[in-house]
């Protein structure tokens, strides 16, 4: 499983997971879901938007379990 | 006695006369020079707090003077009692309800106070400065700088207030006399307030005049400049203001967005008191706009930088007056890092329910819906927050509710990985309220 995570006031929280790595710079994700995550390796960081507040660019982090 | 010679001593009277009695910056000055340790700044108070929207209320001191007037007269018949006219003009009309809570926690309000000073070490060319410093220096021009980093997540946007102690004053009457003897072939006697004079042929000549100056308000310059991620505060002074002392200045500034979802409970107990079912209690979700920033900065740091020009009195410093000095300018700059504001001013109180926070993060209830969605149960106030918990301590020491899972309104209770129910409740140790963010 890949779990996409975003950081904000210290906290890391998993907005969106898949089977499959699928996710890339420039997509856009609801920030609101808080998902349980397995962070036992980091696959990669990418830069995605937010469907709440469209605009600026987050820098989130994909794992893998 | 020649009428040509006669007019060049009349001539040479009225500029001696003029020059003389008319106020001067200075008597001399020298060539600037550069010490960067004359003076300095500090940033000895600030706070942060949020920004309130003006509201749309008016009161009866909004109206016009004829208005007011005819208002005062309505609101006297209208209540007759002394206590109860004097409440009716503070009253408020065309009142907006206030929202309880704000759904944005970005805008807030930042005052800050700076103290500028200056060396005093008076008559001692010993000092740090190298200068011989004297009562009668002032600083007379100050710029300040303050900056923040692009990447601290904040940015300026308004300015609200821009006050020095010298902002508006009354210096009264300022009254000298002085006398002063030429080597010129007359007598010149003058007193300004006659506009007029004597003069006549003679040996030594002597002048004599009195000045009354009255300046009823003076004013510094004050000009302020705001960008992004910089403010600027120029001010300039006027004869003997000296500019040390403190500077407050009000600005609005506002975080990056990012969005997070508030949860409320209508009815966890019924009229009687008593905890209701889940069934009969009703779960909103509210979006709320927090600051944006990854790491929570302890302190949020900014460059203060100060350029001033200092005037020093080299003589002349026995008199108040300044027209009789003679000085020099220093141009000098400092600067230093000071801490702007700290993460309990600007990260929102919210809480949580759960585990005590550790390096792998919060361990918190959340709320599963369907689509595999979870979103956390995030509280506005540690008040809700202890009310859903003594519900969920109630409805897990009740025996039908053993091994149950808890579903409210669609949602059900969640705990890291698994559905929550008593024995993960009752289980896990430190299950308390909990700051959202740390």
């Amino acid at each position: 499983m890949y779990y996409l995570t975003i950081k904000n006031l210290g906290i890391e929280k998993c907005i969106d997971k898949n089977i499959e790595d699928i996710y890339e710079d420039g997509q856009y994700y609801s920030y609101l879901p808080d998902l349980f995550f397995v962070k036992n390796r980091i696959v990669k960081s990418i830069k995605i938007k937010c469907v709440e507040i469209p605009g600026p660019v987050f820098n989130a982090t994909v794992y893998s379990d | 006695m020649k009428p040509i010679s006669f007019f060049s001593l009349f001539i040479v009277g009225i500029v001696i006369i003029f020059s003389c009695t008319t106020l001067k910056r200075y008597n001399s000055i020298e060539e600037t020079g550069t010490n960067n340790t004359l003076a300095g700044i500090d940033l000895f108070g600030f706070r942060l707090s949020d920004s309130k929207p003006e509201n749309g209320n008016k009161t009866l001191w909004d109206l016009s003077a004829d208005a007011q007037s005819q208002f005062i007269k309505i609101l006297n018949t209208r209540y007759p009692d002394n206590e109860e006219f004097f409440e009716a003009m503070s009253f408020e009309y065309l009142k907006e309800d206030e929202p309880l809570f704000p759904d944005s926690y970005i805008n807030k309000d930042l005052r800050m106070i700076f103290s500028v000073f200056k060396q005093r070490d008076y008559g001692n060319r010993n000092n740090l400065s190298g200068i011989e410093l004297s009562p009668a220096d002032r600083i007379e021009y100050l710029k300040i700088m303050l900056s923040i980093p692009d990447d601290s997540g904040v940015r300026f946007t308004g300015w609200n207030m821009f006050t020095t102690e010298y902002g508006t004053m009354d210096i009264a009457d300022v009254s000298f006399s002085r006398s002063l003897e030429i080597d010129a072939s007359g007598l010149i006697s003058s007193d300004k307030k006659e506009s007029g004079g004597e003069l006549s042929t003679g040996g030594k000549s002597s002048a004599s005049s009195r000045e009354d100056q009255e300046i009823k308000y003076r004013y510094i310059k004050l000009n302020g400049r705001i960008s992004n991620n910089e403010i600027e505060m120029e001010e300039e002074g006027t004869r003997e203001i000296d500019l040390t002392g403190n500077i407050m200045a009000d600005i609005s500034l506002e975080f990056e967005r990012f969005p997070e979802l508030i949860t409320y409970f209508i009815g966890l107990k019924d009229s009687a008191g008593k905890f209701n079912e889940p069934e009969r209690i009703i779960m909103q979700y509210s979006e709320v706009i927090i600051p944006r920033m990854e790491k929570v900065k302890d302190t949020v740091f900014a460059d203060l930088k100060m350029d001033y020009v200092y005037r020093n009195v080299i003589k002349g410093e026995n008199t108040f007056p300044e027209w009789d000095d003679r000085i020099k300018y220093y141009r000098g700059s400092v600067s230093k890092t000071v801490p702007l504001f700290t993460s309990n001013d600007y990260i929102p109180d919210f809480y949580c329910i759960g585990n005590e926070k550790d390096s792998e993060g919060r361990n918190i209830i959340k709320m599963g819906a369907a689509f595999k969605k979870e979103y956390s149960l995030i509280f506005r106030t540690y008040k809700d927050a202890s009310a859903f918990r003594e519900w969920l301590a109630d409805h897990f020491n009740r025996n039908g509710n053993r091994n149950k899972t808890v579903n409210i309104g669609g949602y059900t209770l969640k705990f890291i990985n698994e559905e929550l129910t008593d024995e993960i409740y009752k289980k896990l140790p430190g299950f308390s309220i909990i700051p959202c963010y740390w």
